[in-house]
């Protein structure tokens, strides 16, 4: 029974492998992966029902291969974008970038187009606009994004298909901040960038070195007010265009060097997923005679040994149990971790107090809920959603990791105070919503699900709050 | 460089008024007051050189300064807007405006090129006083109430403020650097006609601005007609009203009534999908048409749609078939 129950999600880990050794040959592929595949599809698939495989959402790690070669990538990986004004020169300073970091050499092209068209992707329906650019410093990866617009990106981060860990505030120094930079901070500050970095350009065609120390006050002042660290927030100021021809090294490429220096080490690293306390997703739950429960899943994060306790949440009280055994492909580990499909033999557990949708989790890390607030991206009708509004109260089925479950959506009140009862809901929007589920499961702050409606899905959502 | 070959080339150049890099080089002996210059943003956040352009003209005075950016504003703003008027604004905002007796109503569609100006208060404030500067082009008569559209051009040469609508978007380009157009406007009822008509309004997704405007991504207005013999009857059609311009934003109806529809000859999609009658209420009661009917019953009355418009930002503009971002990077290192 264990052997059939594996060798179900034996075949995706060999998808797995392939890819990651397909990926192997560029060595930055993967870690763009982590932007390219959302939750979404991750669940997506959970939906469909369809054995859970995410080669690519391995973030932030290596994957193990069957054979033990430990894969390492030889940075850790960022990603980073670019937000300013139109004029401000923010395509200009990516490609000084890029320019600069390849003669140290380290950079590349790679549009979203080239990395990945699997068809599941595009079947997501789910419209992503998002090119980036790749380079390396000597201490990390990047993948870099532009930031066109305010819709386009909280959609974009809601879904996952693209997210920035830290951002480069572009303002030109002839003519400061604009009005639109409030806009430009508020964007930042809404998907949860802690840390950012300004580029004062055009730096050459001002020659008052005043002048370009009142727009660095400002900005700082500016970074204050919308609660970023503005007196230790680094502003380097050059000119993007020197560095891109050649010209005017102290403001071209000194400047930017400098810019990246800043950003290496002023935006933190994200944590890697393998650091992160372990969580498996239940996906099926098998007796086995003689040895116990097996519950087969797919490791999201974390890394687990033999002998270590164990939590059940979600669906009822949470419970502590022990993990007596690790089978992957038949064979039997010591440990698993993020990214491996394993069976998790648990000790005196009954099968019937086990249920898909259910998580396995480093007791205490992880707490079952049923209310709380959502960013919630509804889709279009190109996009494969919903034709027509919706209104409070709305009941759809809400899907996260393998779990499915009903939720109603209310407006706790409008953005600008209006009566609940006449907020209305158009495909499209992007809005906060609360969201209460009929059963409690693990969720936690920053958690991606999808909602369902009829087979189709509806709308994409991120955590933000818990309530209860 | 000497002091005196300076001072000459400072005096040549600044009557001119140009601002831009080779002026700001120009006068780098010249010694704008820092402080002034911090100050003069907060009261006009216009570009760096230029605030530091009109000190430079004024001595450092600030007061002059203020009186010298606002002559020189439209100027500034022309310029800007020649530069990026071939810009595709797609982006915008629609607001609407509905006066206090509820009898008329505007619509306009102000569009610029991103979405960060379009919810800026400034642009947001803009869009909601060209919306009520339209009220100028209201009916005077229950007879002309039924929905017009507003020539932009008519729209932009009425007064807001003591400025043409149009100078007020030049100078409001000047200042947020985008293209900004003004779209489209329409009007409907008739301020004098408060016995027959009530009009409403929605905008979805809306943002407010800092002097109590506000606009967002889809707008509508709905008007409707009845024999109103009481106040609350007004307040009942208020209330149907402003409901009706919800459903018209929510549902995009293309029709008002059946009779309408069939009219039109061949249509791909059903009644209850692009007829406003014919559609499901948004808030319950069956459809449109059975809820206007029983309201009509309710106030003893026959209530009917007298007309809707819907405005959704960037309907039917072109966006400019750019390359992506990493393939502009791509083009700029080649």
């Amino acid at each position: 029974m264990l052997r059939s129950a594996v060798r179900i999600t034996a075949a995706p880990a060999k998808q797995i492998m392939q890819s990651s050794s397909r990926t192997a040959v560029i060595s930055s592929v993967r870690s763009i992966s982590s932007l390219s595949r959302p939750a979404v599809a991750r669940n997506m698939r959970v939906a469909s029902m369809r054995p859970v495989v995410i080669p690519s959402a391995v973030r932030g790690m290596g994957v193990r291969s069957y054979a033990d070669n430990v894969y390492t990538r030889s940075k850790p990986h960022l990603n980073v974008g670019t937000i300013g004004h139109v004029d401000h020169g923010k395509t200009t300073l990516t490609a000084a970038i890029t320019k600069v970091l390849a003669e140290a050499g380290g950079a590349k092209f790679r549009d979203y187009s080239d990395i990945d068209k699997a068809p599941e992707e595009k079947a997501r329906g789910i419209t992503i606009s998002t090119a980036h650019v790749e380079y390396e410093t000597a201490n990390r990866h990047y993948a870099h994004v532009d930031c066109p617009g305010h819709a386009d990106y909280i959609k974009n981060m809601i879904s996952g298909a693209a997210q920035m860990d830290g951002a480069i505030i572009v303002v030109s120094a002839t003519d400061g901040q604009m009005p639109q930079t409030r806009e430009h901070l508020l964007l930042a500050k809404q998907v949860g960038i802690k840390k950012l970095v300004v580029f004062i350009n055009k730096a050459d065609a001002i020659d008052d070195a005043e002048m370009l120390e009142l727009v660095d006050m400002e900005m700082r002042e500016l970074l204050t007010t919308y609660g970023f660290d503005g007196d230790n927030t680094p502003i380097v100021s050059g000119s993007a265009l020197c560095a891109l021809e050649g010209k005017q090294p102290e403001l071209g490429l000194e400047a930017i060097k400098k810019l990246m220096a800043a950003v290496d080490e002023w935006i933190p690293t994200p944590e890697r997923d393998l650091d992160k306390p372990f969580l498996m997703p239940v996906e099926d739950i098998f007796s086995i005679a003689g040895r116990g429960t097996v519950v087969t899943g797919r490791v999201e994060r974390g890394q687990i040994t033999k002998g270590q306790e164990l939590e059940v949440i979600g669906f009822g009280a949470p419970f502590k149990t022990t993990l007596t055994g690790i089978e992957m492909f038949h064979k039997q580990l010591e440990q698993g971790q993020a990214g491996d499909n394993m069976g998790a033999l648990l000790r005196g557990v009954k099968r019937e107090t086990l249920h898909r949708g259910q998580v396995l989790a480093a007791p205490g890390t992880i707490k079952a809920h049923k209310k709380f607030m959502a960013s919630l991206y509804i889709l279009t009708k190109d996009e494969g959603g919903r034709h027509t509004p919706f209104s409070d109260n709305y009941r759809p089925q809400m899907f996260v990791r393998t779990c499915d479950v009903t939720a109603i959506l209310t407006h706790p009140r409008g953005p600008n105070g209006e009566d609940p009862e006449n907020m209305m809901v158009m495909p499209g929007d992007n809005i906060t919503m609360q969201c209460e589920l009929l059963a409690e499961i693990a969720i936690e702050k920053g958690m991606r699900f999808t909602i369902r409606e009829g087979g189709r899905t509806v709308g994409t959502g991120l955590v933000t709050e818990l309530i209860e | 460089m000497s002091f005196i070959s300076l001072s000459v080339r400072r005096s040549i150049l600044a009557p001119r008024l140009r601002p831009t890099a080779t002026l700001a080089r120009a006068y780098t002996t010249a010694k704008v007051d820092i402080k002034a210059l911090k100050k003069l943003r907060t009261l006009n956040p216009v570009a760096m050189s230029k605030a530091k352009e009109a000190l430079l003209s004024c001595d450092n005075d600030i007061t002059r300064a203020l009186a010298w950016l606002e002559e020189d504003a439209l100027k500034a703003g022309a310029k800007k807007a020649d530069k990026v008027k071939d810009r595709v604004a797609s982006e915008g905002a629609v607001s609407v405006f509905v006066n206090e007796s509820l009898t008329a109503a505007t619509i306009v569609e102000l569009g610029c090129e991103t979405d960060f100006v379009a919810r800026n208060a400034s642009f947001v404030d803009l869009a909601a006083e060209i919306a009520q500067a339209g009220m100028g082009f209201a009916s005077t008569s229950a007879e002309g109430a039924v929905l017009a559209g507003i020539e932009a051009h008519d729209l932009a040469a009425k007064m807001l403020d003591g400025r043409t609508v149009s100078d007020t978007i030049t100078e409001t380009i000047g200042r947020l650097g985008e293209n900004i157009v003004l779209r489209r406007a329409a009007v409907v009822g008739a301020p004098s006609a408060a016995e027959s008509i009530v009009v409403s309004g929605y905008v979805h997704g809306s943002v407010k601005g800092s002097a109590g405007g506000s606009a967002g991504k889809i707008g509508g207005l709905v008007a409707v007609t009845s024999s109103i013999k009481s106040d609350a009857h007004r307040s009942t059609l208020s209330q149907l009203t402003r409901r009706l311009a919800q459903q018209v934003v929510g549902y995009g109806p293309r029709f008002t009534t059946m009779e309408e529809y069939q009219k039109a000859g061949e249509q791909a999609e059903a009644p209850d999908a692009v007829v406003l009658e014919e559609q499901q209420f948004l808030f319950g009661g069956g459809s449109v048409k059975e809820v206007l009917a029983k309201i009509s019953k309710e106030i003893g009355a026959p209530v009917e749609i007298l007309s809707f418009v819907r405005y959704e930002r960037g309907e039917g503009v072109e966006k400019a078939d750019k390359p992506d971002f990493a393939e502009e990077v791509r083009q700029q290192l080649a």
